[in-house]
């Protein structure tokens, strides 16, 4: 065996350019392969830990559509009636507000750049376990005054980056008291301007009526509370309530990018055939030139085999280093997308032992062909140059 | 006598020929077919020092393979050290060619990439499957001493003279220490100098006890050699044993 492999090295060590060329084809495409399976996979952990740490026992309730097909509301005693659910840990109540917010009052009314108005309650960053860029949350004292809360992409939009200034928001300033950290789970708060529901009510003209109410349960009872959401919140209308958990759209996430990595998977296989054709080119073109060689080992007494197993080891050998060195840069890619987006690097073993398991079974079969073809040559044939 | 008149007798004990060739033939198959051999009887014995001359056509090559058992004859039988080898499997054929018989070529036939020690130490690699890289290497070495090379182990075929690397291919063919060594025009490539050595190592080694058989259209070079055999038209015309009567 060793002396099997010493001899398939030193053949190709003969002729290392072309080696290392048809090696570098396999190389290409099981590095492809790896890169996509890897950089899924680390999405895939990044996606599992966001969700770990973010938890996936936030529910949200909103009034959905009658039967009739108009919007239906939620009563008023909605969000009291959740927090008494025994699970239940903290609610939150928000509501839309229907007025726009503006960098200046100069700034058209139409131009709201996809900016909403919501009231919220003061324990939504708490619900949301959500944290301040900078600044502080509505609070007890502030929710009476006009002042406001910002989202991420909301203060971005507005082109506001610390507390202090001022808003127009309906139709008077409001002083920006905090801008908020992104809300992975509540993307819509992320594009929204805070203000207190006594504000609201006061100064623009909304009927308070609760909106979506956000609440934090017990995480071994999320399903039982889900499934009493409804009547508890519209004990006449159940079937008006849409009850959702924000978690399940992130995981659902995770399934489109499979749809994509079989995509690339099959781009990368069509690379590794592609790097299995040019070994096997090597491979016959290598039998060709080296008909002396055969001829000689055959008169020291080489049988067939021999020579059969010589040509079948120098393919596997050269696609085994392709395969090798397609794993490294491969998993090299991975880490430097994984590092760009500081996730954490996963590359999984199944998909490594796959790929150099692809890259031998690719060379196996180009080698096949030559080798036979080698151990098939007759010895006076070989020797005739 | 009674016994095969092919066997000699020494010290009282029967020893086969190291080489036999019985009405040994070899067809081409073509309209008409070519006769390369025609019914060549040969025996080498175990010692001997002989050349095989005859011009270019008359079927030196095929005798050569089929001496080397690397072509099987079309009809007639092969026997290596008494024993028929004719119908023997690939296999079987490689296993003994390895043990039994060592060719030199006057292409040379080396490795380009090894060094003149690790084409040597091939001569072993399928005749003792079990012998360790470190012992073929040690046997190379002391191989390529023999031939007077022990100061280029380490060289590759490029960097050597024609001469030297013939001495390579001689000292690969003798690192198995074979029955039989298998030259043909071992001096074909090289100047008159340098081939008028390696006649000198040729015959040194028969000096030394190794058998061995030169195929050679050169009759100067058949004539420093011992026995030798003419062949013409695939058959063997006349086969002149120094100190006997032809």
């Amino acid at each position: 065996m060793r002396d099997l492999l010493a001899l398939a090295g030193g053949g190709l060590k003969a002729r290392r350019l072309r080696s290392i060329l048809s090696a570098a084809g396999i190389a290409l495409g099981i590095a492809a392969m790896v890169a996509v399976l890897g950089i899924s996979a680390s999405s895939r952990t990044n996606l599992l830990a966001q969700l770990d740490a973010l938890g996936t026992n936030l529910l949200t309730v909103e009034p959905g559509q009658t039967l009739m097909g108009d919007n239906a509301s939620l009563p008023d005693e909605a969000p009291g009636m959740i927090s008494r659910i025994g699970p239940v840990q903290s609610t939150a109540a928000t509501t839309r507000v229907s007025t726009t917010v503006r960098r200046t009052d100069h700034i058209d009314e139409a131009e709201t750049g996809g900016i909403a108005v919501r009231a919220a309650q003061p324990n939504l960053l708490s619900t949301l376990e959500g944290t301040m860029r900078s600044g502080k949350f509505l609070d007890a004292a502030t929710d009476k005054f006009p002042t406001v809360v910002l989202g991420s992409v909301a203060a971005e939009r507005l082109g506001i980056d610390r507390v202090g200034g001022r808003v127009w928001l309906g139709d008077q300033w409001f002083t920006v008291i905090g801008i908020l950290d992104d809300l992975p789970l509540a993307p819509e708060i992320d594009r929204s301007a805070l203000v207190g529901f006594p504000v609201a009510e006061s100064l623009l003209e909304s009927d308070g009526a609760p909106g979506t109410v956000y609440l934090r349960t017990d995480p071994s009872a999320v399903d039982a509370v889900r499934s009493v959401l409804a009547p508890t919140a519209s004990p006449k209308h159940p079937e008006e309530v849409k009850v959702s958990r924000p978690s399940d759209a992130l995981a659902a996430r995770d399934a489109t990018d499979t749809a994509f990595t079989g995509l690339l998977l099959g781009l990368g296989a069509v690379a590794l055939i592609v790097g299995g054709v040019g070994v096997a080119n090597v491979m016959v073109v290598s039998v060709l030139e080296r008909r002396p060689e055969i001829g000689l080992r055959r008169a020291l007494g080489a049988t067939k085999g021999d020579v059969r197993r010589q040509f079948l080891a120098e393919s596997l050998l050269l696609s085994g280093a392709g395969g090798l060195g397609g794993v490294a840069i491969g998993a090299a890619i991975t880490a430097a997308y994984a590092a760009g987006r500081s996730w954490g690097v996963a590359v999984p073993m199944p998909a490594l032992a796959g790929a150099m398991g692809a890259a031998l079974l690719i060379g196996a079969v180009a080698g096949l062909y030559p080798a036979l073809r080698a151990a098939r040559l007759a010895p006076t044939d070989a020797l005739r140059t | 006598m009674s016994l095969n008149a092919s066997h000699s007798l020494t010290g009282g004990t029967l020893i086969p020929p190291v080489l036999e060739l019985r009405a040994a033939s070899k067809e081409y198959p073509g309209s008409p077919p070519v006769v390369a051999l025609d019914r060549v009887d040969l025996a080498i014995h175990s010692g001997e020092l002989l050349a095989i001359v005859g011009p270019s056509g008359s079927g030196k090559s095929t005798l050569l393979h089929v001496m080397g058992t690397l072509d099987r004859p079309s009809s007639g039988q092969v026997l290596l050290e008494g024993q028929d080898v004719t119908a023997c499997a690939d296999a079987e054929l490689s296993r003994l060619r390895a043990r039994t018989i060592g060719f030199v070529f006057q292409q040379f036939f080396l490795l380009e990439g090894s060094t003149a020690l690790d084409n040597v130490a091939t001569g072993l690699l399928y005749r003792d499957r079990e012998m360790s890289t470190a012992e073929r290497r040690e046997r190379a070495t002391a191989a390529l001493e023999k031939v007077g090379l022990g100061h280029r182990l380490f060289h590759r075929p490029g960097e050597l003279s024609g001469g030297e690397r013939q001495r390579v291919a001689i000292a690969r063919a003798l690192v198995g220490r074979p029955a039989l060594v298998l030259a043909d025009e071992p001096t074909g490539n090289l100047d008159s100098v340098a081939g008028g050595r390696i006649l000198d190592l040729l015959l040194e080694l028969h000096a030394g006890g190794v058998t061995i058989a030169v195929i050679t259209h050169d009759r100067e070079v058949a004539e420093r050699l011992g026995r030798r055999i003419t062949l013409r038209d695939g058959r063997i015309e006349d086969d002149l044993v120094p100190g006997r009567a032809a």
